[in-house]
């Protein structure tokens, strides 16, 4: 129960800023509104994050893969989109839980623009893979039990996180939603949007053996995760 | 060492969010040239003439593009230039459209000198406050990225040392895969070594502290002493006079009064800051060495 209050005081908060916002302050302000969510949204699941009790294998292990998952973006910097970070954040959270892949999705985000350029889309990278996984951590079992399942859940990650960056844009842009923009951006981004969603499937497949199969290894080993 | 990059931390960061939050989010041609401007001689300060050219150029063509695109896409707008497939092209959008470019610029343009002048471990300092547990996993990744982009390199010799081909595109990626999973593995093992040194050191058992080489100093206090002095003589202006300017269905005007005028006038010279106080750093420097 006392880890609830904070979460509720903050969707509270959101809410509140979210009204105040529409009808005061930024009346058609929407992309400002819209980044004050994400930011806002993340909150929780930081101190969620910060909350659990912290074993230092564990720490140090999702700190190396999310070194890895950074540099996954290196190597493949010659071929624009098609990249394996999505896939190794499914896999971290598939193996390590929904706190652990928030961790990963926002570190890598934050990180990797160190290296490729921080922007206005940092927030939204951190926000959009973060909850990513997430997502994947609560729906773990599951992912791991049926391929289908999580080659369907990469592919709809891919399409999530390509509409969202380009609602942000559309929003920013215009000061507002305009629905022809956005139907233009969608469509010509559309080439985008499959490569994001084929890539995460092909990574997927490739890489759900390897790195998954290398985390299981070295928690068995270890005794990572394990109270002692 | 620009003089930004010696202020502290947190002076610096808020400066530059308030800046982007101001050139990002208001919807005002003065605003926004004053960011822009600012923020392109500042970028050209920090990364030389020659680096700063291709920016420029690429902001430059980011606004034409924006300008010429926007009144396809907005028929907004009361003054028709001309009929473009059927569909009126507007003046008014065409102005949007620079004026849109050109805050999208003015945001990558603060965004570029962000990351010329506040390295991550500026961050790190920061946040390990407010976040100590990711801060520390983001200072471990520092660490490790290096570590296993050279143990990749081992790696790839090691298996070119071996007569591994790599010639045709299935030999590539199998090769890539291989050596992508051993770097896995090697990386997790070696986790596992630093977090069991961790805990021998006695990790939790107080909070942490970091080394920081951090100090609020003299310059730090005058400099934010001007800055929120601006700030808040330009944030009058806005709040009282109001900052939207109209640009559907016809051009807005100006407010001309003092106030106004005081308010655009402050942000001006606020967005100049860093610009001055570089050139001011700059010509002393200059002069010292002279007076050798």
């Amino acid at each position: 129960m006392k880890k609830k209050i904070p979460i509720y005081l903050l969707i509270f908060i959101a809410a509140a800023l979210l009204v105040t916002g529409v009808f005061r302050f930024a009346k058609d302000n929407y992309a400002l509104i819209t980044l004050i969510m994400a930011v806002l949204s993340m909150l929780p699941l930081f101190l969620s994050f910060e909350k659990k009790k912290a074993d230092t294998k564990l720490l140090a292990v999702l700190a190396a893969l999310i070194a890895v998952s950074v540099l996954s973006r290196f190597i493949f910097f010659a071929v624009p989109f098609f990249k394996p970070v999505t896939a190794m954040i499914i896999i971290i959270a598939m193996y390590l839980g929904s706190d652990a892949g928030f961790a990963a999705g926002a570190a890598t985000a934050l990180i990797s623009n160190f290296y490729f350029g921080q922007g206005p889309w940092t927030a939204f990278q951190m926000f959009s893979w973060g909850l990513i996984g997430f997502a994947a951590g609560l729906l773990a079992k599951r992912l791991k039990k049926s391929t289908a399942l999580l080659l369907v859940y990469g592919a709809l990650s891919g399409v999530f996180f390509s509409l969202l960056s380009d609602l942000w844009s559309v929003l920013w842009y215009d000061g507002g939603f305009n629905l022809k923009r956005y139907i233009a951006l969608v469509t010509s981004a559309a080439g985008i949007t499959l490569t994001y969603a084929v890539s995460n499937v092909v990574f997927l497949l490739i890489m759900k053996n390897v790195v998954g199969g290398a985390i299981e290894r070295v928690k068995l080993k270890y005794g990572i995760g394990i109270d002692s | 060492m620009s003089f930004f990059d010696s202020l502290h931390p947190a002076v610096s960061l808020i400066f530059f969010l308030g800046v982007i939050f101001c050139a990002a989010f208001f919807i005002n041609p003065v605003i926004t040239l004053s960011a822009l401007l600012g923020g392109l001689i500042f970028l050209c300060i920090l990364k030389g003439r020659r680096a700063f050219f291709k920016d420029f150029v690429f902001i430059l063509i980011l606004i034409l593009f924006s300008a010429a695109l926007n009144p396809l896409f907005s028929a907004e707008g009361s003054t028709v230039i001309l009929i473009l497939f059927g569909r009126p092209y507007t003046l008014e959008s065409l102005l949007y459209g620079i004026q849109a470019g050109a805050m999208i610029g003015a945001v990558l343009c603060w965004f570029k000198c962000l990351s010329e002048c506040f390295g991550s471990e500026k961050y790190l300092y920061l946040f390990s406050k407010a976040l100590p547990k990711f801060s520390l996993i983001l200072t471990i990744v520092f660490r490790y990225i290096p570590l296993i982009k050279e143990h990749i390199g081992k790696l790839r010799k090691a298996q070119k040392a071996l007569g591994v081909k790599d010639n045709s595109l299935k030999n590539k990626l199998t090769l890539s895969m291989r050596i992508f999973g051993s770097a896995v593995v090697y990386s997790l093992e070696s986790a596992v070594e630093t977090g069991n040194s961790m805990k021998a050191r006695g990790f939790g058992a107080a909070n942490r502290t970091s080394y920081s080489l951090f100090r609020f100093s003299l310059r730090d206090a005058v400099f934010s002493g001007v800055f929120f002095g601006l700030a808040i003589f330009s944030a009058m202006g806005f709040a009282f006079k109001g900052i939207e300017f109209e640009y559907y269905p016809n051009l807005g005007g100006i407010s001309a009064d003092t106030l106004s005028v005081f308010s655009y006038l402050s942000f001006f010279v606020l967005c100049l800051m860093p610009a001055i106080c570089e050139i001011k750093e700059n010509l002393k420097w200059r002069y010292l060495r002279l007076r050798v």
